[in-house]
């Protein structure tokens, strides 16, 4: 188990440093999709199967589908160009330092393994991962789903509505 | 996980990859003899009794074509973008159990019928076959032609929108098995196939999977008469061969899938064949129909291929769903 979360670790780290580093917009792209199916593996890992699905389907399947389409349509590397003005690295430093900090903040209080907490792997194996994601999420957890549906739905509804008024 | 899992997973798997491009060799014989027939000709009949061996010698010649490649293509999404089609076309038969109740003993060890008995059960079809949108997407831009880019771009676009009917066309069958696991959903239906209550739902299923699998009449990334060959124009010799593969190995794990949750999986009425053959037989049938529409529609404009998914398909299967979803509740007496 450890070395199989070194080796996804590993790669987390490499595809991380793939979506800054690459040159060419595509790569990064790939290098972030590549980096979500290492994150849907590291939940694969923490008996999450439900999440390892969602992650894959959502994001690795849809969403960054999209951006690989708006960059092969595009063409950012021949249209935009930027110079670079010598003061990016004082926003690397800066945000670099409160996300370190965080993290050990994190990792001083807490720990890395966490606390147990009502939903251990022997009461979700009992239910099924599936089954206790559903119940959680439309008993417990219900009223935040509904409101994040209707917000999707009003970004849906505001998207058609703004590309049909360009049409017209 | 112990050593012998994991020997046993990897043989599994070994048996499945090669039944898998087996039964891909011998669909492509199965689909020119069968519309060949419904043209009013013989169809393959030279290379082996009945054209048997034919598979093998379009395999030899693809095998044996020089390669080639355009110069400006992007080298290494060029290689990558068929392994990605092929290994999600694979991965995604894991989880098909292809007989049952209960295990195959064979030298003391009681074996599964399937690969793995994953307890998301179809969400890692879905999961694997959405990342296979990534080999025929990066085929196209790698190729850097505009007919491969035009192909990709509705082929992808096209997988995506009719991802979103198949999942929910499968919602109903959840909710009757109460599982998403296949071997549950198997015995759920060892007295009544789902296809009977839920009619509807399977022909929203086979529909969406014929787009998905982008076969005739929805078969709009290689349409040859605008489009050369779509998103695998700019490919040839081995490299065309595996998108060629996972197209129809794609057809075998939809007809697959549909059998699993609809038609029964490995039951049959009256017991005279053992469960894999069902299986077989019904998987087979359901090829045919694929067959069958290819050789008799013509191909759809693409406006209303995206308009058939978002307009008919996508409203149609919530609204089974929830139908689904009312009357198990009623059953329940908990309304």
């Amino acid at each position: 188990m450890v070395i199989g979360f070194a080796i996804v670790a590993a790669w987390e780290l490499v595809t991380a440093i793939g979506v800054v580093a690459f040159r060419r917009p595509m790569y990064n792209a790939l290098s972030l999709v590549a980096n979500m199916l290492g994150l849907a593996v590291l939940f694969l890992m923490l008996n999450a199967q439900f999440l390892f699905a969602a992650q894959i389907i959502v994001y690795a399947g849809a969403v960054m589908v999209l951006f690989v389409f708006i960059i092969a349509l595009m063409n950012p590397q021949a249209d935009i160009s930027f110079r670079p003005r010598g003061t990016e690295w004082i926003y690397g430093v800066v945000f670099g330092v409160i996300f370190a900090a965080l993290l050990g903040t994190l990792l001083f209080n807490h720990g890395l393994t966490g606390r147990l907490g009502a939903f251990t792997p022997e009461v979700i194996a009992a239910a099924g991962n599936v089954q206790t994601i559903g119940i959680a999420l439309y008993t417990r957890f219900l009223f935040p789903v509904e409101v994040t549906s209707v917000l999707l739905l009003v970004a849906a509804v505001g998207a058609v509505y703004l590309a049909m008024r360009r049409i017209r | 996980m112990t050593l012998e899992v994991v020997v046993e997973t990897l043989i599994k798997a070994v048996i499945v990859i090669g039944a898998l491009l087996t039964g891909f060799a011998y669909l492509t014989l199965f689909e020119r003899k069968v519309q060949a027939r419904m043209q009013q000709r013989p169809g393959p009949n030279r290379v082996g009794p009945w054209g048997l061996l034919q598979p093998a010698a379009d395999g030899l010649k693809l095998f044996f074509k020089s390669s080639s490649a355009p110069s400006s293509r992007d080298r290494f999404l060029y290689l990558l973008a068929p392994m990605i089609s092929i290994m999600a076309s694979l991965a995604s038969f894991a989880i098909i159990p292809i007989s049952g109740p209960g295990t195959l003993n064979l030298f003391g060890h009681s074996i599964g019928w399937y690969v793995m008995n994953v307890n998301i059960g179809v969400l890692w079809y879905f999961a694997v076959t959405s990342v296979g949108v990534y080999g025929i997407f990066l085929a196209g831009y790698a190729s850097n032609s505009k007919y491969s880019m035009l192909g990709a771009l509705r082929s992808s676009a096209q997988m995506i929108s009719y991802e979103m009917a198949l999942g929910l066309s499968l919602v109903p069958v959840f909710i009757l098995a109460g599982s998403v696991k296949l071997v549950d959903i198997v015995n759920a239906q060892h007295t009544w196939w789902f296809v009977l209550p839920l009619l509807p739902a399977f022909f929203l299923y086979l529909i969406a999977g014929i787009a998905e699998t982008n076969r005739a009449p929805f078969d709009l990334p290689e349409a040859e008469t605008e489009l050369v060959a779509g998103y695998h124009t700019e490919y040839s010799g081995l490299r065309f061969a595996l998108f060629f593969m996972a197209e129809y190995i794609n057809m075998i794990i939809v007809s697959s899938v549909a059998t699993i949750v609809f038609l029964g999986g490995w039951w049959g009425p009256f017991g005279i064949l053992p469960g894999p053959w069902w299986f077989i037989v019904k998987v087979v049938a359901l090829l045919y129909i694929y067959v069958w529409l290819r050789a008799t529609l013509p191909r759809m404009r693409y406006d209303r291929l995206m308009a058939l998914s978002w307009k008919s398909l996508f409203p149609l299967s919530l609204a089974m769903m929830m139908v689904t979803a009312i009357v198990v509740v009623a059953a329940q007496g908990t309304l």
